[in-house]
């Protein structure tokens, strides 16, 4: 049996291997795996070298650990025969992101805060976890893999650590948010006895689990140290991990207290609530903004405002004379086009079945025009724009071929000029490439429309 | 589309340049296959291509036992690659 696990195994990564034995350069490609920590979680003395177990019965029981150590030990025997770069890179715990503080609310650690809210407490646990941002791995293990580290096993935990009790939980009081700190055992307890539901009580979902690690008085939990020096000197941004702070912690509770957190007392399955959406094609002259739309409307059955149609006579003259707006023509704009929005909605939530969308076609060049239209998610719109982006030399190309329009050619140099791609916290933005087959494009931004409007075409048709 | 609404559920798509989006290319694959289930010609461009391979795709499920692990992730089924 064992063997025969072994032998499939080593047909897999074999596989993938030869694959990079097979490069057409000087040296073969480089080979990564990424292994787990649970792979030596049950290491004897405490201290985790950067180097295979000394023995298979360090990995954890389950066979998730146990497929990592069998994979751990054919990346290192093939870098014995073959002299390939394989490197094993165990990762520990991963946590959300430093920039956006997203983190899968149904993992173990985030339901165990999560029951903050549900059943006002949090554990008060003797641990010092090693936990990574998933960008800074994401980062270390890019680093790892483009440089000329040879083959090897590195530990991908934070070599850093901070004590859940005195650090986790007051950064936790400090978002606001109000629990009480109990005894593991009390935890356990308290949860078992809770609301069943997991949808009003998620973290129930997990009690056994929770219960088989916390259930007892062994509340002494002095972990592994793990040897990261290795790791450390292939990449930067490991070496500069951040540890955990208030602002980290904020920002995955504002995350889960904007996305999954929010209440839910009747214990019904989430109904989506139909809020007013304003979806913006936004891009520079010839990028087909106006194509697009035309398309979407006729697919989802929804009202478009072009917003070129909106523009003063005064700018329109200006225009048509190669003259380029002022911001003060561009502020009086975009004010009439969330208007003309804003009414067009108040219009669709009359109508009966009418879920209420409306698209607009709207440059929407500098990130401050784009948030000025933003304004309109105060009076309970949301928001989302298409930024439709191409180069200079396929807008020309476009624009030459039109007739009858306003907009000269060379004023399009002029919007590329100011054109102000999207910001970090942008996040409202689908960008699209659309210097491809129109076709493609038109599929693409019809399934992006589809999964941000949750309207869909067909039944629109079966309504017909 | 898969890799387009994964990239935007971890907020990391809108603030991708044009350029950096072009160079992501998703193959469907299958590594309990010599070939990895690439038809010959995009193996041989990958295979004489590639410099560096990222194995980061696996089953994240507790209760299976080792024998589960063979054809979906030892075995493999997604591929990683940066060229």
């Amino acid at each position: 049996m064992a063997f025969r696990i072994l032998t499939t195994a080593l047909l897999g990564a074999h596989n993938l291997i030869n694959l990079c034995l097979k490069a057409k350069r000087p040296a073969p490609a480089n080979f990564n795996f990424c292994s787990s920590v649970s792979a030596v979680a049950a290491t004897k003395g405490g201290f985790v070298p950067e180097e295979l177990p000394a023995e298979l019965s360090y990995s954890q029981g389950m066979g998730y650990a146990r497929s990592k150590l069998v994979t751990e030990h054919i990346c290192m025997l093939a870098a014995k025969k073959t002299g390939i770069s394989a490197r094993v890179l165990r990762v520990g715990q991963v946590i959300g992101d430093t920039v956006h503080g997203i983190w899968n609310e149904n993992e173990a650690i985030p339901l165990m805060l999560q029951a903050a809210t549900t059943i006002g407490a949090i554990p008060a646990l003797d641990e010092n976890p090693l936990w990574l941002p998933v960008d800074t791995v994401a980062h270390g293990i890019t680093d790892i893999s483009l440089s000329n580290a040879g083959g090897g096993v590195m530990n991908i935990v934070n070599h850093q650590s901070f004590h859940w009790t005195r650090d986790l939980l007051p950064a936790l009081h400090a978002t606001g948010l109000e629990f009480e700190e109990v005894g593991q055992k009390e935890w356990v307890d308290r949860l078992r006895n809770s609301n069943p539901n997991p949808v009003v009580n998620p973290p129930i979902k997990l009690l056994e689990f929770f219960a088989s690690k916390y259930d007892n008085n062994n509340t002494k939990r002095p972990g592994l140290t793990y040897d990261t020096r290795k790791a450390r000197s292939f990449s930067p941004n490991l070496a500069d991990a951040p540890i955990l702070n208030n602002d980290l912690v904020s920002k995955f509770i504002q995350h889960w207290k904007s996305t999954s957190w929010t209440a839910n007392p009747a214990g019904k399955a989430h109904v989506a609530t139909r809020q007013p959406h304003l979806v913006v094609l936004a891009g520079p002259c010839g990028s087909g903004k106006s194509t697009l739309a035309q398309g979407l409307a006729e697919k989802f059955h929804v009202p478009w405002i072009e917003g070129d149609n909106l523009h003063s006579p005064a700018s329109l003259t200006k225009m048509t004379n190669g003259e380029a707006l002022s911001d003060t023509d561009r502020w009086a704009w975009l004010s009439k086009i969330k208007d003309a929005a804003f009414v067009q909605l108040k219009m669709e939530t009359f109508k009966s079945n009418a879920q209420d969308v409306v698209i607009v076609t709207c440059s929407a060049l500098k990130a401050e025009y784009r948030a000025d239209l933003r304004k309109i998610v105060e009076q309970g719109v949301v928001v989302t724009f298409f930024t439709l982006q191409t180069g200079l030399a396929t807008l020309k190309t476009r624009m030459a071929e039109r007739v009858g329009h306003y907009m000269k050619v060379e004023m399009l140099e002029g919007q590329v000029e100011i054109l102000e791609g999207p910001g970090v916290k942008e996040t409202d933005i689908i960008p699209v490439d659309v210097g491809r087959e129109r076709v493609l494009v038109q599929r693409e931004v019809d399934a992006l429309f589809e999964d941000v409007t949750g309207r869909s075409a067909k039944s629109w048709q079966v309504q017909v | 589309m898969r890799v387009i609404r994964s990239l935007r559920a971890r907020s990391l798509y809108h603030d991708l340049p044009l350029t950096a989006r072009a160079k992501i290319v998703a193959l469907p694959s299958n590594f309990g296959d010599v070939r990895l289930g690439l038809d010959e010609e995009t193996y041989s461009r990958v295979s004489s291509e590639i410099t560096s391979l990222i194995h980061c795709a696996w089953s994240v499920n507790f209760n299976l036992g080792l024998g589960s692990f063979e054809t979906d992730c030892i075995a493999g089924k997604k591929l990683h690659a940066i060229f």
